[in-house]
């Protein structure tokens, strides 16, 4: 039985992670941490693991094998990396990181250390997603040709979050971009070549960042096929999830479309409230059972000693195009990859 | 009142038996005549015997048929202008089918020539009675959604030889005579369409065409497209002949919207229901509102002397988009529009 530790009590670590460990076997939650002691409390009450305002405790204890990092974008690399150093295996949410730089000493860490190092690309233990890679593995659409995606939603985060901060989280076409980006490389198995994107900033939040909330973004691979995504915070309050996905995958021999409002079994009609599509997941954008299987997988890898799926390599290069992405919309032009070369 | 007389010019178009139709159905038109004289005659002769009126082997008998008011033009469109010179010569109005010309030399000319005979041209671009998108946009108009951010498109057609039916449509397939393919073909009505909506000139465009689905195809059947107006919108498309033959429709539309207010997700833009076969489903549109409206526009612009609500200029700048597109893909670079 491995032990845990989340790192960051936040969104994603209370409401995706969290729950999660509860129902991995082979795996125990043994100490939780957040910056804001509260949070950290209200962590360890649902879990029953051990309270830390710091991390550097945790890593001093030599009973715990992992940690699981679910903190602020440009705080991935130094919690990483020290993690690592202490010997500990890393689960890190998405992105990678804030910059290259960072996502390189991050798996030079892992090498040096060896230890696993995973990032949470979650949309590749989605069970829609995965079904239709199956699909597709299986050629039942031929030769992938270009996947148009959509990841939308109203981010309900007030304006001093750190998603809207362009230094800490990167905005959404970091944030959100990385995900469509893995999906594209995942799906077409090919090498991206180029990234043209168009930005805005939508929301009163984005604009006080100055960071981008909607976003476009184009992907070339070398195998020819094209990748079209949509990227957006700034829907209207009240976007449900029934409407956060939209996928088209269309191959030489068919296409597969996917919308969250066709997996939608119920809408629900009441006096004063009108239509309602109602949310079967705590998020939008994926299901609980996604982050079961993530953790889980990690925990397997580490027991096994083999390389997780959608491992760093992954990882590394769906940020490299969100990077290309952000940069491109900023200066107006497609950008080549490696971004090394720019 | 007496009913303006509308004939159709050529069946080269696959829409022209859908305008026939409509032509005859308008309280305000009659069809007062078919002409062939290019391809899919047949269809053509037996079109006007099922509507009681003339058919001409040569339009230009049609054009001065003293009832005629004015035509729909289905041409290939590299004869587009060779029809709308006889037209404006017999000083009759003209409804011809996208794209406006191959070029924007000869789309220009058109325009010249129309508007020193003082006739009126109209292209019929579908999206623009579209009723949902014809909601949205008066809502638009009226300021009760705030501002238009960005409009994500989707237009998949199937590939034209597998229309049902005898009539040939390979020159939809003919690079010298279609001047591109599914992008250009099923695309252009959305480029309107978003220059439409945003109500303003296009500045950029970046694109990605590609021959990719269909082999030994000689033109383009998939295009990616985003397009940045002067005021900010942005376009972004995905067109071409995408659609399996498995697919239970001939057309999926789709237009996704955001304003600073509130989001409009149009799956489809026509009227349907489902038609459940022995061997497979189909998805029947049981209303072309569009087609209808285009037709009533057409008419209503003649009848009230006033500038059609598509005019040439509009078919110019659509054109200008898409050859900015086709342009972008060649280089890959971004294309500067002024």
């Amino acid at each position: 039985m491995l032990r845990a530790a989340l790192i960051g009590c936040g969104n994603i670590g209370m409401g995706g992670h969290l729950p999660a460990y509860a129902n991995v076997q082979e795996v125990k939650l043994v100490a939780v941490c957040d910056i804001a002691e509260e949070r950290a409390v209200a962590a360890a009450r649902q879990s029953g693991a051990d309270v830390y305002t710091d991390y550097r405790r945790i890593l001093e204890r030599k009973d715990i094998h992992m940690v699981d990092l679910c903190v602020p974008t440009h705080l991935h690399a130094r919690l990483a990396i020290d993690s690592m150093e202490a010997g500990k295996h890393v689960l890190c949410e998405k992105p990678m990181a804030h910059t290259m730089k960072a996502a390189d000493a991050m798996r030079q860490a892992a090498t040096r250390s060896n230890v696993k190092l995973m990032i949470g690309q979650v949309r590749r233990f989605d069970h829609r997603y995965a079904s239709i890679k199956k699909q597709t593995e299986a050629g039942k659409v031929g030769r992938l040709v270009f996947i148009r995606r959509a990841e939308r939603q109203f981010l309900p985060f007030p304006p001093d979050a750190w998603q809207w901060d362009p230094k800490r989280g990167g905005g959404v076409i970091l944030d959100i971009g990385v995900h469509v980006t893995d999906l594209f490389q995942w799906f077409f198995e090919s090498q991206p070549i180029e990234v043209y994107a168009i930005a805005r900033s939508v929301r009163r939040a984005a604009i006080a960042a100055e960071s981008f909330d909607h976003a476009f973004i184009i992907c070339k691979f070398e195998s020819g096929a094209v990748g079209f995504a949509e990227t957006s915070w700034a829907y209207p309050e009240g976007f449900g999830g029934s409407f956060y996905a939209q996928l088209d995958v269309i191959g030489t021999e068919g296409k597969i479309q996917y919308t969250d409002k066709d997996s939608n079994p119920m809408v629900t009609f009441a006096s004063g409230k009108g239509c309602e599509y109602p949310r079967y997941f705590r998020f939008m954008s994926t299901t609980e059972y996604a982050f079961e299987e993530e953790i889980h997988h990690f925990v397997r890898c580490v027991l096994d000693d083999s390389e997780p799926t959608g491992g760093r390599q992954f990882a590394r290069v769906a940020l490299e195009m969100a990077l290309a992405a952000q940069l491109s919309a900023e200066q107006g032009r497609p950008v080549r990859l490696p971004l090394e070369r720019e | 009142m007496e009913k303006i007389g509308i004939g159709i010019i050529s069946y080269a178009h696959p829409h022209a038996p859908r305008y026939a139709a409509s032509i005859m159905a308008h309280p305000d038109a009659q069809l007062v005549g078919v002409a062939g004289g290019g391809l899919n005659d047949d269809l053509a002769r037996k079109d006007a015997e099922r509507y009681g009126v003339p058919y001409y082997g040569d339009y230009r008998r049609l054009l001065s048929q003293d009832r005629l008011v004015g035509a729909y033009v289905g041409t290939e469109p590299t004869r587009h202008l060779e029809v709308v010179r006889a037209a404006a010569k017999e000083g009759r109005h003209v409804l011809c089918d996208k794209p406006i010309a191959l070029s924007l030399e000869e789309a220009d000319e058109i325009i010249q020539v129309a508007r020193a005979a003082g006739i009126k041209i109209m292209v019929p671009f579908n999206p623009r009675f579209q009723l949902p998108l014809m909601r949205f946009k008066a809502a638009l108009d009226r300021g009760e959604v705030g501002e238009l951010v960005s409009i994500f498109a989707i237009k998949y057609g199937k590939l034209p030889s597998s229309i049902p039916g005898p009539a040939d449509y390979g020159w939809l397939m003919d690079p010298e005579q279609a001047g591109g393919g599914g992008f250009l073909d099923i695309g252009i009505h959305a480029v309107d369409a978003l220059r439409w909506l945003a109500g303003s000139e296009a500045i950029r465009v970046y694109a990605q065409i590609d021959q990719a689905l269909h082999p030994n195809l000689e033109v383009d059947d998939i295009g990616t497209m985003t397009v940045e107006f002067e005021n900010g919108v942005v376009g972004a498309l995905s067109a071409g002949w995408v659609n399996p033959a498995s697919f239970p429709a001939w057309l999926d539309v789709r237009f996704e919207i955001l304003t600073t207010e509130a989001s409009f997700l149009i799956d489809s833009p026509y009227h349907g229901y489902w038609h459940y076969g022995r061997e497979r489903a189909q998805r029947v549109y049981w209303w072309r509102k569009d087609v209808d409206g285009l037709v009533d526009e057409f008419a209503k612009s003649i009848l009230e002397d006033r500038e059609p609500l598509i005019s040439g200029e509009d078919a110019r700048a659509a054109l200008a988009i898409a050859l900015a597109a086709y342009e972008s893909s060649g280089s890959g670079k971004v294309v500067i529009l002024h």
